[in-house]
């Protein structure tokens, strides 16, 4: 093969494809390119979960008709105009790439109309080419339409999920931009359907009380605090410790307004929580971290969803500190009724407590066909801390016998086997006893559902009504029965019977978040499976009795795979003879 | 503080007490006792800030004063002693309580009594008044259909309703419902509908015992606080807030087949049906057919296991109305209300196998329990 230079049209779609990834790519660049215009009212309608169009319609500054065409450019931007300006930027987009790459995979028209201008101006591409232009009657703002996205890039067009699952991320997406610009009126709207709309009255709670529901807005406190020396300010919306989800999807955070993703700042919003959620469960957060433009660079991703920070350790203490402050002020003055219990699955282990005790190593239970797991390298790396355990690499090697010595911190059990020492993650082993034992019933078609007295109804989130619709048969097949009840309501009529003492409709949340959350495993029919089992596991934090932790054993010593939870973490780790011996200058 | 009192009478009230006394809890002090002289007795208060019990002792009070010590600490000690005269004083300084009973003495570290949370004071609003083994049946038929899951709060509570001379209790957790009817002992003048936790009323029904006395209620005004007078002890809860769901139209009002069990029958076939239902399903099955003409026709009780078998027990019926009928339950469920209706005779009323079935015991209409059967396949 020579090498050539690429066509212009190839390396355009090359360059799109960083910036344009899914539709829901399309719509944050236009609704960014909205609000930097200084919009009052952003309208976001889609078909076919964005694929077959998307149009974003505003009424902010519009572009003068002499200057349309060169926005379709690369790197032409009206947003900077010097190198210096790059160290300090005050708007959304900067870059000068989106509607180039957007054009480059589409079929797109851009019609706009500034106020002072009598006459609108429209220009229209199809895969990057222009294909007409000229003068057309518009209101003031700006409307923008894309339509048959990746029509040119069949491939591209393999990647994308269904239209729910896709229009789900761009309800998502509005919705984050909905939080952060109150004084913005939002509408979405999902083919015929209004999916979101705020009221754009710049009062915070009104786009809480559009995205969250009523329900969850009331359960929201105001965050706000500043660091004295460096004047970062922290302002926003953080929930009450007794409001919590399965998955960290609901933390949202903003710097400058700009919506960004942060692991740094997820561990420092989950910190601020530390001690006040349970296991496993994560707070919903709208927090906008302001920051001065020059302490934060946004140029070191395409699509901007990183940042980098000038004083990485005060914006993490400065988030931190304003959390914890407005979850500390909100606490309860001790009262009568004032203590919540948690609510903790309770331990629905029905075999607790009988068979006998097959793990009494003295017992000559050593003697069976069940060989002795002494050179388990793997479980013996988690000493050390090496890698993450992968479950795909784990022999189907049985435990040996275990003898219970005790429970550490409400969450390990201590067990000695005549090769050392083993721990044992009590939440991990329930979960994988309970995720064998219904793998075995959904296979079986054995479908255990306990119809609830009277339905209940749950709101559901876009995302969690794609969750729903795409695993709706493995719901049945688990013994979930709803029914679509209008909007993004549903009706729980039926629940598994094995959810029978939590809450229907908030174990049916959990167990959508979860699905949505965990893509680790083999089989979509599992990932429900150890949703229902991570749900109903016993948690950490909770006293078994000896006669319980013995049972688990017992129970995790038949499973299929005993060494891993149905998410891949160990259930256990081992610590040998040898190296104990070894650590202790005995050898 | 300096008073006397018998170590029975210690002990006993200390019992009484103890169960509002808090486990683990967030506020230490909600783990002690409250001692306190009032007027010639000796006031005890336990609190876990839920509820609070009180009840008052006998004693010889020489000098009057509070102080908190550590209920379990304190119970265990004076239940050690021997059946004798106790006498408690507060050291110089304070802090510590010293006990001294014949020969035995101790020292007890507590705290003051001004940390200890108040005990609400229900003095005046609506009273009401109950007999209290007509109390004690219905929270006993009534109070274990509640929630146990704290996320909807008004279903961990029973709903009571007092009107004219009746009163009614339910619960309803979502899968299943309890309402029971009884007569007040004096009839209230206004009518009132509170949620009281369903946790409250077992520890009621526990000192109830087999009390022939009646049980005082009173509320005050706001119905944030409910109080429960039972000889000398005073229970006092929080009210659950809110609105307790209308549950009539959940009760079928007709049916198309009603069998009559004999109550004792029924529940040891579904005893020995519960054992073969834990370890897979919890499904336990009822299919009722009717006899020929005169025949009292017959129900076949079943359970299975994938993994421990099978079992299946036959039982006459006293008497079927209407044609056959299968009907599928949660074996705890069904269990449960066949346990506490102890004896008699129970009908179970159906329709079809997924809509509810109703238990009422025969001879009563004071009682209903209407439980939502599980999907299986026959």
């Amino acid at each position: 093969m020579t090498i050539k230079l690429l066509s212009p049209e190839l390396a355009a779609q090359i360059a799109a494809g960083e910036v344009v990834e899914r539709p829901v790519s399309v719509v944050k660049e236009l609704v960014e390119n909205s609000i930097d215009a200084g919009s009052s009212r952003i309208t976001v309608e889609i078909k076919g979960g964005g694929i077959e169009e998307i149009r974003v319609t505003d009424d902010g500054s519009g572009i003068p008709a002499a200057e349309a065409p060169l926005a379709f450019q690369h790197h032409a931007t009206s947003k900077l105009d010097a190198p210096e300006a790059l160290d300090a930027i005050a708007t959304l987009g900067f870059r000068g790439e989106a509607l180039p790459s957007i054009a480059a995979v589409s079929k797109m028209t851009l019609t706009t109309r500034p106020d002072a201008e009598d006459m609108g101006y429209f220009t229209e591409f199809a895969w990057g080419r222009p294909v007409g232009d000229g003068a057309r009657g518009s209101p003031p703002g700006t409307s923008v339409v894309v339509a048959d996205l990746f029509g040119n890039l069949p491939a591209r067009r393999k990647f994308l999920k269904s239209a729910a699952a896709e229009a789900g991320r761009i309800h998502d997406l509005v919705a984050r931009y909905a939080l952060a610009y109150p004084e913005i009126a939002f509408r979405l709207a999902v083919g015929e359907r209004q999916s979101l709309a705020t009221p754009g009255s710049g009062r915070d709670a009104d786009p809480l009380l559009a995205v969250y529901g009523a329900a969850v807005a009331a359960g929201m406190l105001a965050v706000s605090g500043a660091d004295p020396e460096t004047g970062y300010r922290v302002e926003g919306f953080a929930s009450a410790p007794s409001l919590h989800r399965a998955n960290r999807s609901y933390m949202t955070f903003f710097i400058n307004r700009r919506w960004i993703q942060n692991r740094m700042l997820t561990f420092a919003l989950e910190e601020a929580y530390h001690g006040l959620l349970p296991e496993k469960r994560y707070p919903i957060a709208a927090l906008n971290l302001v920051l001065p433009y020059g302490d934060v660079d946004v140029n070191s991703h395409p699509a901007k969803r990183e940042v980098r920070f000038h004083q990485e350790g005060k914006v993490y203490s400065t988030l931190q500190r304003a959390v914890r402050s407005a979850l500390v002020s909100a606490a309860p003055v001790p009262e009568l009724g004032a203590e919540r219990r948690g609510t903790w699955a309770p331990f629905s282990g029905a075999n607790v407590g009988r068979g006998f005790f097959r793990s009494q190593f003295d017992a000559g239970a050593s003697g069976d066909s069940r060989p002795a797991a002494g050179g388990d390298n793997r479980v013996d790396a988690g000493l050390d801390g090496a890698g993450p355990p992968d479950a795909a690499l784990t022999p189907q090697q049985a435990l040996p016998a275990l003898r219970v010595v005790g429970q550490v911190r409400l969450t390990y059990i201590v067990a000695e086997s005549p090769d050392g020492m083993y721990l044992v993650d009590q939440h991990a082993a329930h979960e994988r006893v309970l995720f064998d034992r219904i793998v075995r019933r959904a296979a079986q078609r054995e479908v255990q559902s306990q119809p609830l007295l009277s339905p209940v109804a749950v709101e559901l989130t876009p995302g969690q009504v794609a969750t729903l619709e795409a695993h709706r048969e493995f719901l049945q097949t688990y013994g979930y029965e709803l029914e679509h009840f209008g909007e993004n309501s549903y009706l729980v009529r039926a629940v598994p019977a094995i959810l029978v003492t939590q809450d229907p409709g908030k174990s049916l949340l959990d167990v959508l978040d979860l699905v949505a959350f965990d893509g680790l495993l083999r089989e979509r029919g599992d990932i429900l499976a150890a949703s229902v089992a991570c749900h109903s596991a016993i948690r950490a934090g909770q006293s078994m009795t000896e006669a319980e932790m013995r049972s688990l054993l017992e129970q995790l010593e038949v499973t299929d795979n005993p060494h891993t939870c149905p998410h891949g973490r160990p259930t256990l780790i081992h610590f040998s003879s040898y190296h104990m011996e070894r650590e202790f200058g005995r050898r | 503080m300096k008073l006397s009192c018998l170590q029975e009478n210690l002990s006993r009230g200390l019992s009484i007490v103890g169960r509002a006394v808090a486990g683990r809890s967030t506020l230490p002090i909600t783990q002690n006792v409250l001692l306190e002289t009032d007027r010639s007795m000796l006031k005890l208060s336990a609190t876990n800030l839920e509820i609070a019990i009180t009840t008052w002792i006998g004693s010889m009070i020489e000098e009057e004063g509070a102080f908190t010590v550590p209920a379990r600490l304190l119970t265990e000690f004076v239940n050690s002693l021997p059946s004798d005269r106790i006498d408690l004083e507060m050291e110089e300084g304070g802090g510590v309580l010293r006990f001294v009973c014949g020969r035995a003495e101790a020292r007890i570290h507590g705290a003051d009594a001004n940390d200890f949370p108040p005990i609400p004071q229900v003095e005046e609003g609506v009273a009401a008044r109950i007999g209290a083994q007509d109390f004690k049946l219905a929270i006993s038929r009534v109070a274990f259909a509640a929630a146990t899951e704290e996320s909807r709060p008004v279903l961990t509570g029973v709903e009571a309703k007092l009107s004219g001379d009746r009163f009614t209790l339910a619960a309803a957790d979502g899968f299943r419902l309890a309402v029971q009817h009884g007569a007040l002992a004096e009839p209230v003048e206004s009518d009132i509908g509170v949620i009281v936790p369903a946790r409250t009323l077992n520890e009621l029904s526990r000192l109830l015992g087999d009390q022939n006395d009646t049980v005082d209620i009173m509320m005050v005004p706001a119905r944030s606080q409910v109080m429960f007078k039972i000889g000398g002890v005073e229970v006092v809860s929080q009210l659950v807030q809110g609105a307790f769901p209308n549950y009539d139209q959940l009760i079928p009002q007709k049916y198309d087949s009603r069998s009559v069990f004999d109550l004792q029958k029924l529940l040891r076939a579904t005893r020995s049906a519960a054992i073969f239902a834990r370890d897979g399903s919890n499904i336990i099955r009822l299919q009722m057919t009717p006899g020929e003409e005169e025949a009292p026709g017959k129900a076949v009780i079943s359970a299975r296991s994938e993994e421990v078998g099978e079992n299946q027990g036959e039982v006459d019926t006293e008497a079927i109305e209407g044609g056959e009928s299968k009907i599928a339950f949660n074996s705890r469920y069904l269990q449960e209300v066949l346990a506490v209706l102890e004896r008699g005779q129970v009908a179970l009323e159906t329709t079809t196998s997924s809509s509810p079935g109703v238990f009422k015991p025969i001879g009563s209409d004071d009682y209903v329990h209407v439980v939502m059967p599980m999907f299986v396949q026959w």
